[in-house]
């Protein structure tokens, strides 16, 4: 029987011999182009640093010469797993800027875009986190229902992708025929389909060790980092925008606010999947009590008017011509307005001389913020957890970078 | 100020010297410091129980003087209240301390503003380029950086929002 020989360094092994691992920005895990570099000692993570803005593209710069309407198709590209929801955010905040009431049937279908897009990037979220810790299923079985919703989603706005939906003061045109009964039979079968996720992952054993105490983000470290969403709710703190400031009806609706007590990439996971289930209570509730009316606020000094009119009356015609060319007229001024996003909280600041142009729009990226916790929180861990973690966080370089 | 709510009503006299209530357009309460003086109002906000930093961007003025604006957003998680500060900033000395001390968050907010806009976060521990590459030159947010290519003065000088 032989003996085991130790392997001889010619030196002495350095006990700060760490080597440099660059991960990204085209590794698989980091959902874009992330880049971290890792600093290493074996298969333990000593450093990170991420490094971000492969995607930029100067939105904020863009956007000081646009016309608010102009500006909406470059949101789609924020957050692209979204679009809706961050269609609805920054029109919401165009319309607070601008002092804008929505009319309740326009409130309805924003809430309406916004939960649907919630449940689809929670669903990629989900199924992208589950597949890099190696369980391939979950992500085919989400995108199954991550098609009925994209199906949805372009029968209401004619595009599944790039939707530009919103409309300062209401939404671009009503919901199609047969919307409902399409989204209700998909709200139908949606809870077996989560029951299905849950039975693959809530209690597989490989699943659970890859994620529980991985990645741990107490709850002072959540809110120094400011982390907003889903990221800062599993680490036990209780704020949903949605419920703190009501905006867009959503106090009329009941839901509840799942909160994490441990702040582990397990505690993310459940939260996000508890949220898909709360969203698809609040589409049912959005289906049953849709009011009836116009979508789009009746002033049109500030919404487009509709196009019939504009063929038939000439101050309509006036009004489509200069809210087209000059957009709405923004009092001189600052003002904020955040949305609960999937991601997180997705806030437009703008700052107006006045005239349809923003003189300064600056979009607080819910995943510009969240990733600045890697720094804090890889350390410590191994280079698989790297993986398991980033998957957790559930973030979107579009938004990111801007 | 009658329009502020009341943890910040009794906070304003306690403020250091050239802070001054401001309400934005909606009426949400803001502050606005004296030039540069950005440390000790945040500070107090924090102490306050303003812990959390939703928002730090900046804006350009120009071509006025003091030309640029930083602007602080500092939210109470208890008391569901945000405020914003507005620091503004002579362009002879667009520097403010940091705050990344007080709060985590800062960090890449802070490089972000010095990325886009120059201005500089003395005791900032990393203050290098976040968004655009290093070696990059020129501060793209500012108002008399092109909208297109990369000589100021030529077309594109300011972006045709700025005509008025």
């Amino acid at each position: 029987m032989s003996t085991r020989v130790d392997i001889v360094l010619d030196r002495p092994r350095q006990p700060s011999e760490h080597q440099i691992l660059n991960m990204g920005p085209q590794h698989p895990s980091t959902h874009g182009v992330l880049r971290i570099v890792l600093e290493v000692d074996g298969e333990m993570v000593v450093k990170a640093t991420p490094v971000v803005g492969y995607l930029h593209r100067a939105m904020e710069k863009i956007a000081e010469s646009m016309t608010f309407h102009q500006f909406l198709p470059y949101t789609d590209r924020l957050d692209y797993l979204a679009p809706l929801a961050n269609n609805v955010a920054l029109t919401c905040a165009q319309e607070k800027l601008c002092g804008i009431e929505l009319p309740p049937r326009a409130q309805a279908i924003r809430v309406m875009c916004c939960e649907i897009s919630r449940i689809s990037a929670h669903l990629l979220g989900l199924g992208a986190f589950a597949m890099d810790v190696g369980a391939m299923t979950v992500f085919l079985w989400t995108f199954r229902e991550r098609e009925t919703l994209y199906n949805l989603i372009e029968h209401l706005s004619g595009a599944r992708f790039t939707t530009s939906y919103t409309r300062v003061g209401g939404v671009a045109h009503d919901i199609p025929e047969g919307f409902l009964s399409e989204l209700r039979r998909f709200l139908d079968g949606f809870p077996a389909r989560v029951d299905e996720y849950e039975r693959l992952l809530t209690r597989n054993r490989i699943w659970v060790e890859r994620t529980r105490d991985v990645g741990v983000i107490t709850k002072e470290d959540a809110i120094s980092y400011g982390l907003t969403g889903p990221n800062l709710r599993a680490s036990g703190v209780e704020w949903d925008l949605r419920v703190k400031r009501p905006y867009l009806g959503y106090q009329d609706y009941r839901f509840d606010v799942p909160v994490g007590s441990v702040g582990d990439c397990y505690d993310r996971y459940l939260c996000r999947i508890e949220e898909m289930r709360q969203s698809r209570e609040i589409l049912r509730q959005v289906a049953d009590t849709l009011p009836d009316g116009p979508v789009l606020a009746p002033d049109t000094h500030v919404s487009l008017p509709a196009k019939s009119e504009t063929l038939k009356g000439m101050e309509e015609l006036i009004y489509q011509f200069i809210l087209i060319t000059e957009g709405q007229d923004a009092p001189v001024g600052e003002s904020y307005f955040a949305a609960e996003n999937p991601k997180g909280e997705l806030g437009f600041y703008f700052r107006s001389r006045g005239g349809g142009y923003p003189d300064r729009m600056f979009i607080r990226a819910p995943s510009f913020v969240n990733l600045q916790i890697l720094e804090k929180v890889l350390p410590g861990g191994f280079v698989s957890d790297v993986v398991a973690v980033l998957g957790s966080i559930d973030f979107v370089m579009g938004e990111c970078d801007r | 100020m009658s329009g502020l709510p009341e943890p910040l009503a009794a906070l304003v006299d306690e403020l250091p010297d050239g802070v001054r209530a401001v309400e934005d357009l909606r009426g949400e309460p803001a502050f606005e410091a004296a030039p540069g003086a950005a440390r000790d109002p945040i500070r107090r906000l924090k102490g306050e129980g303003f812990g959390f930093l939703y928002l730090l961007t900046a804006v350009d003025n120009y071509p006025g003087e003091p030309r640029f604006e930083v602007v602080y957003g500092v939210r109470s998680l208890d008391r569901n209240l945000d405020v914003r500060l507005n620091v503004p900033l002579h362009s002879a000395a667009a520097a403010v301390p940091t705050v990344t001390d007080l709060f985590a968050a800062a960090g890449w907010m802070e490089r972000e503003v010095y990325d886009m806009f120059g201005i500089r976060f003395t005791g900032h521990p990393n203050l290098t380029r976040i968004l655009m590459w290093e070696g990059f030159t020129g501060w793209p947010l500012r108002k008399d950086y092109p909208l297109l290519g990369d000589t100021p003065g030529t077309a594109g000088h300011v972006g045709k929002g700025h005509k008025r």
